[in-house]
């Protein structure tokens, strides 16, 4: 290393050091600042980054670089050392090995102690009693939206879309239902059979894949043909609202259940029944 | 206002980020960003309906019908529509389409203020559908807003406002550049892909464009948070922005310095080993 | 010396009373090789550092709860919502607390930092040979620091309550609740009941704050025990043997390098978490089991996972009433082929090569071509996964539909990786066939080189010359085509 490059790296140093100081005073500052977030973080980036391309080139640059040669210890275990520890193993067997009641007695106990620390774990959860079986739906409630209105059946726009809840329990997290109405004609049969009113049709809004929300309803009335899609954004999974929201895309393979509906004496949206299954992912015994 | 601060401390990261060498891709989201004013209230001409006749005549009737019922492949009824449709396909630039199988999207609005109303006004006559929504931003809660937003609207538009795919091929677009009135629009009429929301009333309405516009004036969807694409661009700035220059400088400490010279240095160290042994 | 300073002083009053006399000079003298991918573990290492200094300060703020409330804080888009405990006292630290925002957005920076840090780490260590004897050992401590940093980051993307979180753990319910005979059972016991319950958060602050750092700290220390104590690794060169390092001291050089290095780590950390922003949790909202999102991502290091359940085909094996659900297959049998994989890659190389010598020196990753293949395309298998679990993003980026950037991933997952394969491996043996590189070392400062270079005297023992008691070291390969053979 020539003297005018050690001059050059001091001077980096020196740079660096600076920038430094002056970092660290402006994220003081910026901490009083109107953009404390800004230039206290620009501030301690400086600072930080200062010392850290000071200490580098001082220590590449200043002479402190440097090439040495160290030789390695031994890892592998000698047969000495290894005949020593198999005789200490044997001690061992003929001390407490003759008392073989005694080891198995403590090993016993050791166990039992394990098994005694298992209760409290299952204080961690109550034991299933069905719950994910049922929801807050039942015959004859009303489907409203997040702010309580209730959904008249009369309406003259197609391809609409509302998350209900039933009334009572708004924001009942396995409750709630994503609201479609779709021109009758491109509904199939059993999606009719399973309880649709002029167009309208509830399918619990919960992905049977991993349970998020099926938010997306998208309409391509791009010819040639009609596609209605109901999409969950986690994953991807597509199903068909006008066929029982049968899986038709990603990883799904459970179509959404669907909710009865029917019509109250004031012309609004009810349910006429419960689900026929749980809502959402299931367990391996529901299949 | 914090929130005003925020959006302020926006426009100051875009300094430091000049530094770090990310200012031309800065320069040209914050230009987009300033453009992006034309909320103040339009000049309100007359509409003239043998303006819009001439207009739909020329202009619609190809792919929409002369009877205005639509045409089979090319164009649907409007009918069935009414001034909400066509101020929003209008006054977003979706219509005229260039190819009726082609997604409509935003882009250069074709026509003057005064053909716009006179051709809204003239489709208003002839259809029967939603009439113009009279959104008013400050009638509406932009909390309210924010949750109606997150339950309907953000599963096809983001969090953020970004716009993500449907499906399909299909996009929903960003909300970046829309107006109050052009959300309020987009909800009762369900333009494109889009559904009807008709369970949202004039008051949820607003709510929800306020909160879009809230959204708009702290810049959801500017540089520092890479388009509100997420998690996902938040990985990719980490392994862009941070890993990378951190490997480059590990590279610069862990190089030889002063490159590789001096063949005498091999020498002595051989010569070193072999004495060892 | 006839006047000692105060360093040296201070010093001496602490090495006479423990006994380290001996220990401490020799310690400051010890040898590390020079390479700049040897810095990746420190990359990983300091940004931890960053992640418990700036983790420690939000804790101070943060409140583990669930408990409903009203938010009244100054973000007016949100107020008057009903929020959580949790999502309550983040959106504090970010709009109440000066620099709390900062020191939130570096933390959460840290954390994709860190699993970076240690991906490429691990790149290293697999593509050079390091993970063989005797450092096989510590391929595994380091194997289990990858799954808790992925956990670590994982319950810390779930602590703000917010609807990425919300959305997260709810995936995670689900593939709990899909595991045969124990799942819904096991669902109860972690989440306290049926989903969403009001535990989760609760539960997992502690083990976030406490229990995963604290083993990461336990195994990082017994990983590091293990790197200074066999010594490092080095590439082959002029003078570099099986038995010896050529390096630099410990001190000052290497010391300083490596604090140098801390400074810029947490100076770019810090610059990241002031310039952008990262996990708005104000524009996600609190977590409401009927709101969505799209772009709805983990962060970037579970999108393998993310990537395993939208890539996987929507297939389930039925057994009369029961089945192994879709989501066994893509949330636990997928990861554990991966991790299960990287667990078995030192018993696979011995398999493979036949070698169960010591190796202190590193392989180019060009010389060893069969390993260097099977690692570039398991690697292209997972970055298949991880694009999978970002497909939306892609296909709104290229607009094209997500269902055909779907079908076009799966094939890829398929067919990428035998390709990537059989291109790894020619380009491996066409690289091998060019002149081997300058490998002339820069200059010795001869005054502290003297001939036995910085050997302790123990390390002069017998066993140098024994030539039995450690095979490995006694190979003076510097030639790579000695290397070359059958499972390489």
């Amino acid at each position: 290393m020539t003297p005018e490059n050690n001059r050059r790296a001091e001077r980096a140093s020196i740079v660096a050091f600076v920038v430094a100081i002056v970092g660290g005073l402006l994220a003081a500052y910026g901490y009083w600042s109107d953009h404390t977030e800004v230039w206290l973080g620009v501030g301690l980036a400086l600072a930080l980054g200062g010392i850290g391309f000071g200490l580098v080139s001082w220590a590449k640059y200043l002479d402190l670089d440097e090439h040495v040669v160290q030789q390695r210890e031994r890892l592998t275990t000698t047969p000495d050392e290894r005949e020593q520890f198999d005789e200490q193993v044997a001690d061992t067997q003929h001390t407490l090995g003759r008392r073989p009641l005694l080891a198995t007695l403590f090993a016993g106990s050791v166990a039992s102690l394990a098994v005694g620390f298992i209760g409290p774990i299952g204080s961690l959860g109550p034991r299933p009693r069905g719950e994910r079986g049922r929801t807050s739906w039942a015959a004859g409630k009303r489907l409203v939206t997040s702010d309580g209105l209730p959904i008249a059946a009369e309406s003259t726009a197609f391809d609409q879309l509302a998350t209900v809840f039933p009334a009572g329990a708004i924001g009942a997290d396995d409750s709630q239902v994503v609201l479609l109405r779709l021109r009758p004609d491109v509904l199939t049969e059993r999606t009719i059979e399973g309880g649709t009113v002029a167009g309208w049709v509830a399918y619990s809004k919960i992905c049977t894949h991993a349970g998020c929300s099926v938010g997306l309803f998208g309409v391509d009335s791009r010819a040639p043909q009609e596609i209605r899609e109901l999409v969950c954004p986690c994953h991807q999974s597509v199903f068909d609202p006008a066929d029982a929201a049968q899986p038709v895309g990603g990883p799904a393979t459970r179509s959404l259940p669907q909710l009865p509906i029917g019509v109250d004496a004031e012309g609004y949206l009810i349910a006429l029944g419960i689900f026929d299954r749980p809502v959402g992912p299931v367990t391996w015994d529901e299949a | 206002m914090r929130r005003e601060r925020r959006a302020e401390r926006r426009v100051l990261a875009s300094l430091p980020a000049a530094l770090v060498g990310a200012c031309a891709v800065a320069a040209l989201v914050f230009a987009v960003g300033e453009a992006d004013t034309g909320r103040a209230a339009p000049p309100e001409p007359e509409p003239d309906l043998e303006l819009g006749a001439e207009l739909y005549s020329t202009q619609c009737a190809n792919c929409h019908g002369v009877d205005y019922d639509g045409v089979e492949g090319r164009g649907p009824s409007l009918l069935v529509e009414g001034t909400a449709s066509a101020d929003f396909v209008l006054r977003t630039g979706r219509m005229p389409l260039a190819s009726p199988t082609m997604q409509a999207q935003r882009s250069r609005v074709r026509y003057s203020e005064e053909e716009i109303r006179s051709l809204v006004a003239y489709v208003g006559l002839i259809g029967d559908g939603p009439d113009i929504p009279e959104v008013d931003v400050s009638l509406g809660d932009v909390a309210e807003g924010g949750e109606l937003y997150r339950l309907n609207c953000a599963a096809c538009h983001v969090a953020s406002l970004a716009g993500a795919p449907i499906g399909g091929g299909r996009q929903a677009p960003s909300l970046a550049e829309s107006t109050p009135t052009q959300v309020g629009e987009a909800i009762v009429v369900g333009p494109g892909a889009m559904p009807v929301f008709g369970a949202l009333e004039l008051s949820d309405v607003n709510s929800i464009a306020a909160y879009v516009e809230v959204l708009n004036e702290q810049n959801t969807t500017g540089t520092s948070s890479f388009g509100g694409a997420g998690p996902v661009a938040e990985g990719l700035a980490a392994w862009l922005l941070a890993l990378v220059p951190l490997v480059a400088l590990t590279r610069w400490i862990g190089s030889p310095k002063g490159g590789r010279d001096v063949d005498e240095t091999t020498d002595q160290i051989d010569n070193q080993v072999a004495g060892e042994r | 010396m006839s006047t000692r300073g105060l360093v040296e002083r201070y010093v001496d009053s602490v090495t006479s009373r423990t006994g380290t006399g001996s220990w401490l000079p020799k310690t400051l003298r010890k040898v590390f090789p020079n390479h700049f991918s040897f810095l990746c573990g420190e990359l990983a290492l300091y940004s931890f550092v960053v992640l418990l200094l700036t983790g420690t300060y939000l804790t101070f703020f943060f409140q583990g709860s669930q408990q409903e409330l009203i938010y009244t804080g100054s973000y007016e888009p949100l107020q008057g919502q009903q929020v959580s405990a949790a999502f309550n006292s983040v959106m504090r630290i970010s709009f109440e607390t000066k620099g709390g925002l900062l020191i939130r957005q570096m933390h959460h920076w840290a954390a994709l930092i860190f699993v970076g840090a240690i991906a490429l780490h691990m790149a290293r260590i697999y593509f050079t040979g390091a993970f063989r004897k005797p450092r096989d050992l510590n391929w595994y401590f380091g194997l289990v620091l990858l799954i808790l940093a992925l956990a670590a980051g994982f319950t810390g993307y779930s602590l703000p309550d917010d609807l990425l979180s919300g959305t997260g753990l709810r995936i995670t319910n689900a593939i709990i609740l899909s595991l045969p005979f124990v799942g819904e059972r096991l669902a109860y016991l972690v989440f306290g009941g049926e989903w969403p319950g009001t535990d989760i958060i609760g539960r997992l602050y502690p083990v976030h704050i406490l229990l995963i750092p604290g083993l990461i700290i336990a195994l990082l220390s017994a990983h590091l025990a293990l790197v200074w104590h066999q010594k490092h690794t080095q590439f082959r060169g002029p003078g570099r043997t099986e038995s010896n390092v050529v390096g630099e001291r410990v001190w000052p050089a290497f010391a300083m390098k490596s604090i140098g290095l801390f400074f810029m780590v947490a100076g770019v950390i810090a610059a990241m978490g002031a310039l952008f922003d990262i996990n708005a949790i104000w524009l996600y909202g609190p977590y409401d089991a009927a709101a969505a999102t799209s772009y709805a991502q983990p962060d970037w290091y579970i999108g393998f996972l993310e990537g395993s359940l939208r890539l996987f085909p929507p297939w389930e094996i039925r057994i009369g009433d029961y089945m192994i659900n879709n989501l066994v297959f893509s949330g636990v049998i997928v990861p554990s082929i991966i991790f299960g994989g990287l667990f078995a890659v030192p018993w696979l190389e011995r398999r493979l090569s036949g070698d169960d010598d010591d190796h202190h020196l590193l392989d180019r990753p060009r010389d060893t071509a069969n390993r260097t293949a099977i690692g570039v395309a398991s690697i292209t298998a997972v970055s298949v996964l991880f694009l999978g679990g970002a497909q939306d993003v892609i296909a709104g980026t290229l607009n094209v539909g997500v269902g055909r950037m779907n079908a076009l991933l799966q094939i890829l997952f398929l067919i990428a990786p035998p390709i990537a394969l059989v291109i790894a491996r020619r380009s491996c043996l066409a690289l091998q066939e060019r002149p081997a590189p300058d490998r002339t070392e820069r200059r010795v400062p001869v005054e502290r080189t003297a001939v036995g270079g910085y050997a302790e005297p123990e390390d002069d023992d017998d066993w140098m010359d024994s030539g039995g008691a450690a095979p490995g070291h006694f190979d003076d390969i510097t030639e790579p085509e000695h290397v070359r053979g059958v499972g390489r």
